[in-house]
Order: C-alpha cells, then sequence, then structure tokens
C-alpha cells in the first residue's frame, strides 16, 4: 500500500464527515429533516449490532449455545436495568467471553 | 466567567471523557487488530500508523487492509472506503445545523473526530442537555482518537503475533457497546419500532448480503420511525 493510497483514502472518509458542515452546501434541513434524522443514532447502532447479536440464530437449540446470542440479550436486559454503560459493557463482555469458553 | 458557569463545564469535559471510555475500550482489540493487519500484508510501520492517525476509521482500515492483502487494485479499496464510510453522511447531516456558524477550525476537527462512537455519545448528551456541546464533541472524539492510535502502536509493535479474528468473536464487544448506548434511549414508541424495524432489516439484509445493508436497514428504520412520530402528532 502506498502514502497515496492512505492519504486517499483519508480523504475520502473525511469528506463524508464534513460533507454536511460546508455553509455553501444548497440544503436547508428543516425541522421535518431534523426529526427524520433523530433517528439515525439508534437506528444505525442498532443495524451495526443486530447482525452480530442475531445473524446466526437457528430457532432451535442451537440458540441455547450460541454465545453472541445469549451474551446479546443479556446486554439489553443489562441496559435495562443498570444505565452505567461500562458496567453493562464488561459484565456482558466478561458473560460472551465465559460462554465461548464453556460452551 | 464566573465560577458557577465554569463548573458545568468542567464537568461536561469530564463526562465526555468518562461518557466515550466504554466505547474506547470495546475498540482496544480492534485497534491492535488493525496494526498487527497492517504489518502483516505488508505496510510500514510508519504507513501503518499514519492509516489510524488520518484515516481514523475502523471498520474502513480493516477492509482496506484485507482487500489489501488479497492483492486488490486502487479503485477496489477506494470503493470500499467510500461504501463503509457513507454512513458518516448521515452522522455529518445530523450535526449540521449545530455545525453552522462553527469557525471552520472547529467545524473540520469535529467532523475528523465524527465516529460512531463520537456521534453516538454526543448525540445522547444533546438529547439530555437540550443543547448541542461543542466542547464534549470534542473532547470525547479526542479521547476516542487518542485510544484509537495507541491501540493501534500496539498492534503495529505486537506485529504479526496476533492470533486470528474470527476466533475471538471481537465483534461482540462492539455490539455490546452499541447496545448499551440503545437501549437506555429508547423513551417512545416510535424510536422503539424504528429500532426493531432497523434490527430485523439488518439481519435480513446481512443473510441475503444485499449491498450497502447497514446504511439501507438504517434508513428504512428511521423511515419508519419518522412516519410514526408524525402521526402520534
Amino acid at each position: 500500500m502506498s502514502y497515496d493510497l492512505i492519504f486517499l483514502m483519508a480523504l475520502i472518509t473525511f469528506f463524508m464527515r464534513y460533507a454536511f458542515f460546508m455553509e455553501k452546501l444548497p440544503i436547508k434541513l428543516d425541522m421535518r429533516v431534523q426529526r427524520f434524522l433523530s433517528f439515525t443514532a439508534p437506528c444505525i447502532l442498532t443495524a451495526m449490532a443486530a447482525p452480530i447479536i442475531f445473524g446466526e440464530v437457528t430457532f432451535n437449540t442451537h440458540d441455547l449455545i450460541n454465545p453472541f446470542l445469549l451474551g446479546g440479550i443479556l446486554a439489553i436486559v443489562l441496559s435495562l436495568l443498570v444505565k452505567n454503560t461500562l458496567i453493562v459493557v464488561l459484565a456482558s463482555m466478561g458473560a460472551f467471553f465465559l460462554l465461548k469458553t464453556m460452551l | 466567567m464566573s465560577t458557577e458557569q465554569a463548573q458545568p463545564v468542567r464537568s461536561i469535559k469530564l463526562a465526555a471523557f468518562f461518557d466515550i471510555l466504554p466505547l474506547s475500550i470495546a475498540v482496544i482489540p480492534w485497534g491492535i487488530l488493525c496494526g498487527s493487519l497492517a504489518i502483516q500484508v505488508g505496510l510500514s510501520p510508519l504507513q501503518s500508523q499514519l492509516m489510524s492517525l488520518l484515516v481514523f476509521a475502523g471498520a474502513a482500515q480493516l477492509s482496506a487492509l484485507t482487500l489489501t492483502g488479497a492483492s486488490a487494485g486502487i479503485a477496489t479499496i477506494l470503493g470500499s472506503t467510500a461504501v463503509i464510510s457513507s454512513r458518516h453522511l448521515l452522522y455529518s447531516a445530523t450535526f449540521r445545523s449545530h455545525a453552522m456558524g462553527l469557525p471552520l477550525h472547529h467545524k473540520m476537527l469535529m467532523a475528523f473526530l465524527l465516529t460512531d462512537e463520537m456521534f453516538a455519545v454526543t448525540e445522547n448528551k444533546r438529547k439530555e442537555l437540550g443543547y448541542f456541546p461543542l466542547y464534549y464533541a470534542l473532547i470525547s472524539g479526542a479521547t476516542f482518537y487518542a485510544i484509537w492510535n495507541l491501540s493501534t502502536l500496539a498492534g503495529i509493535v505486537a506485529g504479526t503475533s496476533i492470533p486470528n479474528l474470527e476466533s475471538l468473536g471481537l465483534e461482540f464487544a462492539i455490539a455490546a457497546t452499541f447496545i448499551a448506548m440503545v437501549v437506555p434511549n429508547i423513551q417512545s414508541s416510535p424510536v422503539l419500532v424504528a429500532v426493531l424495524v432497523s434490527a430485523c432489516c439488518a439481519v435480513l439484509f446481512h443473510k441475503l448480503e444485499v449491498p450497502n445493508d447497514l446504511l439501507l436497514s438504517a434508513l428504512v428504520g428511521m423511515v419508519v420511525g419518522y412516519c410514526l412520530d408524525k402521526e402520534s402528532d
């Protein structure tokens, strides 16, 4: 890989992040668009997490020994009970690796 | 500025650091992997670190390195970078109204640091506070940047002695942090339905190997959520 390629990649990722910060962009995001965009965070984070947790669901007994599924369900339940992100992350990761070595 | 006003600002800066910490910890193994993989596919240590310093996008970096390992062409690598990082357009659009009017250097810095993780914690904080916390965004972003680059460095130093990725299940750590970010913030039925729709679409599109499945499933959920939100008025 060349330095040029790294710079080009950097240019692409920066452009994607900066695109809508350009004042000159002839786009007016009114309240309706703002409301639509307020769903960005929950939807995109969910879309990234869901295939990891539920990607291998089989709807049979195999699900009972799937550490991704069990760990994911634990993370969801813990998130409802505890408001501390660090505790949820550490506890569910601990459970995941435990299940992974046991099952 | 009086001390009464300075205190909340300082606590917001501290909160930025501590809020992004769990998300940063979850990407440490990925940073290590990125550094190690870069060395394995033939990048120099400087190039490997530059990638994390300049590109600063885990998924795009790992994909580019895997493609390099498979001797893919430049167009393929840049194409994959564009597709994978296209979700940042949505983050950029979401923060547009808050970025307008900021000095250029703040806008550029904010854009440079705009990752999934920074976006997630800043959006949560913005909804909690009712206004956009610029310094919160910059500090959480910078914290994440520092940890990402240090873990890449660790991977470069470790070099080729890192075992393979699938056997470790590192992706679970990412999923767990995102769950912990999303679930407590589902506070209305439109958001709940939007999240469920996105989850179902994401699993389905992933199974069917639909191209650009991530962005597509997020958008379907967002449209459904928005329509329900409008109806509930």
